[in-house]
């Protein structure tokens, strides 16, 4: 160790003001996340729906993924204790997987994966 | 091109010098990870702001999603948070229990910030398709998920184990097809888990017993389960 922060290499890390950076142990793998009203059992989530652009951004839409070797976490963000279903997903695709979680609740969902494009 | 994990090291200098093996990449422009263990009060919740968890560094996120589960013993009821503020948000549990908290937040961006995104910069994020890269308050920090599939009530899943390139992506990628993460630098890590198999959730799924070579997931027989750990790798 240097001494040295990842903004001392990075110059987008200084653009950002980041003093460091998240690491990983995968090749090639990114984060993103999105927040989604259930709709109740077999709830196929798209990605290129789900990761709609940002009030003011552009370009952070999510079409496809390398594979299906993704990982997913998923917790309820919306008031109200659990009825029954605790979110869980399955059936993962390129486009997107099956979520199953309660009616009308939101969940915020985080992917960690190789985005295509 | 790159093509093995010793280019990348030559190509970018965080992984040699912070013991990541790899960059995580981003789709947004200042999104950070940031991760905390709390203990929700007798009444089950906890008021989590961002200011406190981050220690004063970032106070407000202008969106985010947040990930909040038990850990150490078995969920009575289900963890979840709500009223998400850009400064806070609340979680909510069993009573006295401990959580491990992940946030994927994004601050607002400065009016004139520059327009370039991390590929613009780097060879290392152009050839992955990275648009940009993850801030974190701390140094060495890691984010790494794999799928752990139950073998008993209670299994222990260690890391040496897990987090292969096999498990991880199935399949090398030039790299070295032995363990990834062997050890952690502690046992305070953050860990969320989600089962990712089709059918309903009938044990809820909690981790125990974290220690830095791995820990007990204690869930259902058969099913497989989605392992987030964000926290300091030792080798």
């Amino acid at each position: 160790m240097k001494g040295k922060f990842t903004k001392d290499y990075c110059p987008f890390a200084k653009d950002q003001g980041f003093l460091s950076t998240i690491g990983n142990v995968a090749l090639g793998e990114s984060v993103f996340g999105f927040t989604i009203t259930s709709t109740g059992g077999g709830q196929a989530v798209v990605f290129v729906d789900a990761t709609a652009p940002y009030s003011g951004q552009s370009g952070n839409k999510v079409h496809e993924m390398k594979n299906t070797k993704y990982k997913i976490q998923i917790t309820k963000v919306s008031s109200g204790s659990f009825i029954g279903t605790i979110g869980f997903w399955h059936t993962p695709l390129k486009t997107g997987f099956t979520m199953e979680g309660e009616v009308g609740e939101d969940y915020d969902i985080v992917v960690v994966g190789k985005v295509a494009f | 091109m790159f093509t093995n994990e010793m280019l990348y090291k030559n190509a970018c200098p965080l992984v040699e010098e912070f013991h990541i093996r790899n960059i995580m990449g981003a789709l947004e422009r200042k999104q950070w990870v940031i991760g905390a263990t709390v203990t929700l009060t007798a009444a089950g919740v906890y008021a989590a702001d961002f200011s406190t968890i981050t220690g004063g560094l970032i106070d407000r996120f202008d969106h985010y999603q947040v990930l909040a589960q038990e850990i150490n013993a078995a969920p009575v009821g289900w963890t979840f948070a709500d009223t998400k503020t850009t400064t806070s948000f609340i979680v909510r549990g069993d009573i006295n229990t401990t959580a491990c908290l992940i946030v994927l937040g994004v601050e607002p961006l400065h009016p004139r910030s520059t327009k370039k995104w991390a590929k613009d910069y780097c060879p290392f994020c152009k050839s992955q398709d990275f648009k940009a890269v993850v801030g974190s308050i701390f140094k060495d920090t890691v984010l790494l998920g794999f799928m752990h599939t139950q073998v008993a009530g209670t299994d222990t899943v260690v890391f040496a184990d897990e987090v292969t390139m096999k498990n991880l992506t199935g399949d090398f990628h030039g790299q070295m097809g032995g363990p990834l993460v062997t050890q952690m630098a502690d046992a305070a890590y953050q860990i969320i888990v989600t089962k990712s198999s089709a059918g309903a959730v009938n044990t809820k799924p909690y981790v125990s017993a974290r220690t830095k070579v791995g820990f007990d997931l204690t869930a259902e027989v058969g099913e497989t389960y989605d392992v987030f750990v964000l926290g300091q790798i030792t080798y």
